[in-house]
């Protein structure tokens, strides 16, 4: 006999399940009470609709669901992730942010290598005046073909400058590489979540884009552009990078709202 | 079968049931049980944490929505999930091809002896 509604075997059965998610976090616990007390609701219903007994539905509904005991231990598993789990996904994830960020310095060092084409070495970079010592100067002038000391140690700087961009470039190449075998062997993703690599990539494009963009455009009104082109090649990689990592955000946050 | 049996299989599933449409816990079950013939005993209780899992790592995302007069959350594959389920799809094709091969020569053997 069932004097209040909740006085039946589900209305027991959901004050356990109360009782024992209280281990969960508050979310987890209150959807998952929201949905298990909708499905044995449905359950019971449908074993109504077949001439079963009210009482003998919700029992029957109950068995086929399964303890509280068996319910929340997976819940509570699915939420507490192993650390070394934690910490493949977030080297899985710097691995592949690593990789994208090299490939951009790498994108960086050929724009650079363009400015220096077109104005020269003194676009790319500048040499301060107590580098210029006499060791350094017979060092520069036997390696560059320059006329003075100054001109050799600015196309040795605007010449690492370059390469050591396209060198980086290459290994964010093999990075990613690396990346896509290791995540293939791991059958996978297995990588934080995407939300949260798009916000990081994001931000760090973005602060590295307007910092360098800065950095140029001090250039440009303080030293006259003396130097300007090794931030300015950069900015606008850098920014084009954020640009794409923030539609892909917006468009993840559109699919999957954030709880 | 057993439980135990369709765990490993589990989010292949899920997936799959849900790449059709959208639904919530009980419909999932209700739709696994009818295209399975019933074959399928699985504790309707376990789909809740799987589903959960899976839209942790992004494979699914999830609303609440008011169907028959009851509060339910719905389940929808999102692009990632949908990449997951072809990976998941491949993978199991391969595993039923391998296993057929091994069981379908060892019947053929137990023929012809």
């Amino acid at each position: 006999m069932m004097n209040h509604p909740d006085d039946s075997p589900i209305g027991f059965y959901l004050d356990d399940l109360f009782q024992a998610a209280r281990a969960l976090p508050p979310r987890d616990a209150r959807y998952l009470l929201a949905e298990t007390e909708a499905h044995l609701r449905d359950s019971a219903d449908a074993a109504m609709a077949g001439g079963v007994q009210p009482y003998e539905a919700e029992l029957g509904a109950l068995a086929a669901f399964g303890t509280v005991d068996d319910l929340v231990p997976r819940e509570s598993q699915r939420t507490r992730m192993p650390l070394r789990t934690l910490a493949g996904q977030i080297l899985n994830s710097a691995m592949l942010l690593g990789a994208i960020g090299a490939m951009t310095v790498g994108a960086s060092g050929a724009v650079a290598g363009l400015i220096y084409l077109i104005g020269g070495a003194n676009s790319i970079t500048t040499v301060p005046s107590a580098v210029l010592t006499p060791q350094n100067c017979a060092r520069w002038l036997s390696q560059q073909a320059a006329t003075n000391c100054h001109q050799a140690a600015l196309s040795d700087w605007a010449f690492e400058t370059v390469y050591s961009r396209l060198a980086l470039g290459v290994a964010g190449v093999l990075l990613l590489i690396a990346h896509r075998y290791c995540k293939r062997r791991q059958r996978g993703n297995s990588g934080l979540k995407p939300i949260v690599t798009d916000t990081v990539a994001a931000l760090a494009f973005a602060v590295a884009g307007l910092w360098t963009a800065g950095l140029g455009v001090d250039a440009m009104i303080v030293s006259e552009g003396q130097g300007a082109g090794q931030w300015l090649s950069a900015a606008p990689i850098a920014l084009a990078v954020a640009a794409v990592y923030c539609t892909r955000l917006a468009k993840r946050i559109r699919e999957e709202p954030i709880r | 079968m057993s439980a135990d049996k369709v765990k490993g299989h589990l989010d292949l599933l899920l997936l799959a049931i849900l790449s059709t449409d959208p639904g919530h816990g009980y419909a999932v079950i209700t739709q696994l049980r009818e295209r399975t013939d019933g074959l399928l005993d699985l504790t309707e209780g376990a789909v809740y944490p799987a589903l959960h899992r899976l839209e942790d790592l992004g494979f699914l995302a999830s609303e609440w929505h008011p169907v028959n007069g009851r509060r339910r959350r719905l389940y929808r594959l999102t692009s990632s999930g949908h990449s997951a389920l072809a990976r998941q799809r491949t993978e199991w094709q391969s595993l039923a091809r391998a296993i057929g091969n091994v069981v379908s020569s060892s019947l053929a053997g137990t023929a012809e002896a």
